[in-house]
């Protein structure tokens, strides 16, 4: 409450008090009394101007109170699931502290990209862990028989081995395991709800989020990186699960699956219905238009993408004003002020995010 | 009665289907139905999860597959391990 401990008087006086101050015929009890008035309205109108303002301002005024860190460091737990369709069976394989890695390839790979998310939110945004609360990572491994995906299911990160055909272990991308843990950052934010727009946004959050985790631990800028999702999941040189520069070739004529069916436009918005047959309204098929926004955000803006487009895009994510049903045209908005915000108005990067939503035509 | 197994989901959108004549009547299905049933739709808390499904005739219900009854258990992990890609 009060800025001045070093004179308790000043502290502790209340108002009625420091009136009477002023009826003294002492000059510096008088004077004592004016400082009083004047640091107690400085106090309210101070208090009113911070009530106000955004987290961004806050930030750029270096008010933002630090968050007690629970932990300083990720917490990971790496189960096996020896190949059972379960997690309740599932041994520990490994976890933070234990100085010895596994020899177990999978595990180490869900170490090191586990480790890399949880750091890229930490450094970036003081992130601490999915919930910003220190919450334990937790991976199980082999999940069920050449299970060919990779899920977050509410509370952890499952990932199967693939069926050694088509797909490989689905540990074996950065940007996957940042895809999956990014969804657990979703739903402890916004929540955004996983169908039609609002799902479609919620996939591309994770791969926004995930691309810039692999970008980030092999620090490659917006022209070193090849924007790919999954590319050595999906088996094949000239394949992967998503392209965000060019959304809808990341695997074409394949033998087994066939073309990729993302758009990158709004124009070609795949309409499907919104059941278990329909991808809950193409949620994974239109994040391809989100996808395409922020590559072109980001690489009109140049340089390493998490610099100015992930700022701008964390926080749009983490805006207490994202409504769980939000659709292209709300996210538009929020990143466009946060950009403004953050970067000032008519600034080179309101004008990159203007300029990546108008290419996907949101 | 013809039975369909369908798989949906996953981090990319890719529907797998399997068929298989039973001898099963309405009332078994029913009662698998039932079994069955997920506690939660996979849309309302999972993120690219996987979803199974039984169709015959115009009827679909979603599965939990831990929670099959043992009658069915081989013919369903039968049909799990032959379901086949419905290329895009």
């Amino acid at each position: 409450m009060c800025n001045n401990h070093f004179a308790p008087v000043q502290c502790i006086i209340p108002p009625y008090i420091n009136d009477r101050l002023f009826t003294s015929k002492r000059l510096d009890v008088i004077k004592v009394a004016v400082n009083n008035k004047f640091r107690t309205n400085r106090l309210y109108s101070d208090r009113e101007f911070f009530r106000k303002i955004s987290e961004e301002e806050r930030i750029l005024l270096k008010v933002t109170h630090a968050k007690p860190t629970v932990a300083k460091q990720a917490k990971l737990e790496v189960y096996n699931c020896k190949k059972k369709a379960a997690t309740t069976d599932a041994t520990l394989l490994w976890k933070t502290g234990t100085a010895k890695l596994p020899t177990d390839k999978d595990a180490k790979n869900v170490i090191v990209a586990g480790n890399a998310t949880w750091q890229f939110y930490f450094d970036l945004f003081a992130r601490n862990s999915i919930n910003n609360l220190g919450l334990t990572i937790k991976q199980y491994i082999h999940y069920d028989k050449k299970f060919d995906n990779a899920f977050w299911d509410g509370r952890e990160m499952i990932y199967g081995d693939g069926d050694g055909k088509i797909f490989g272990s689905f540990t074996r991308d950065v940007d996957v395991v940042g895809h999956e843990l990014t969804h657990g950052v979703t739903q402890y934010e916004a929540n955004l709800d996983y169908h039609v727009q609002s799902g479609a946004l919620n996939e591309s959050m994770s791969d926004v989020f995930g691309v810039m985790i692999k970008q980030k631990l092999l620090n490659q800028d917006v022209k070193q990186s090849n924007w790919l999702i999954g590319e050595n999941i999906l088996l094949g040189a000239k394949y992967a699960l998503r392209n965000m520069k060019a959304p809808g070739t990341a695997y074409i004529n394949h033998p087994d699956i066939g073309t990729d069916p993302q758009p990158a436009t709004m124009d070609n918005f795949v309409k499907l219905p919104d059941t278990f047959d329909g991808d809950w309204g193409g949620v994974h098929y239109n994040s391809g238009i989100c996808n395409f926004a922020f590559y072109v955000t980001a690489y009109n803006l140049g340089g390493f993408a998490w610099e100015k487009a992930g700022r701008i895009w964390y926080a749009a994510l983490t805006d207490k004003t994202l409504f769980s049903s939000a659709n292209f045209s709300d996210f538009k908005k929020l990143t466009t002020s946060h950009a403004q915000t953050l970067f000032g108005k008519g600034s080179l990067e309101v004008k990159a995010v203007k300029a990546g939503w108008d290419a996907s035509k949101v | 009665m013809k039975i369909t197994l369908v798989r949906t989901g996953g981090i990319i959108p890719i529907k797998k289907k399997a068929e298989v004549v039973v001898n099963w009547d309405a009332n078994e299905l029913e009662q698998l139905k039932t079994a069955v049933k997920p506690l939660l739709s996979a849309a309302d808390n999972v993120r690219d999860g996987i979803e199974y499904h039984i169709q015959y005739d115009e009827i679909a219900f979603p599965v939990e597959w831990s929670k099959i009854p043992t009658k069915y258990k081989a013919t369903l992990e039968k049909l799990k391990k032959n379901l086949v890609i419905e290329k895009m």
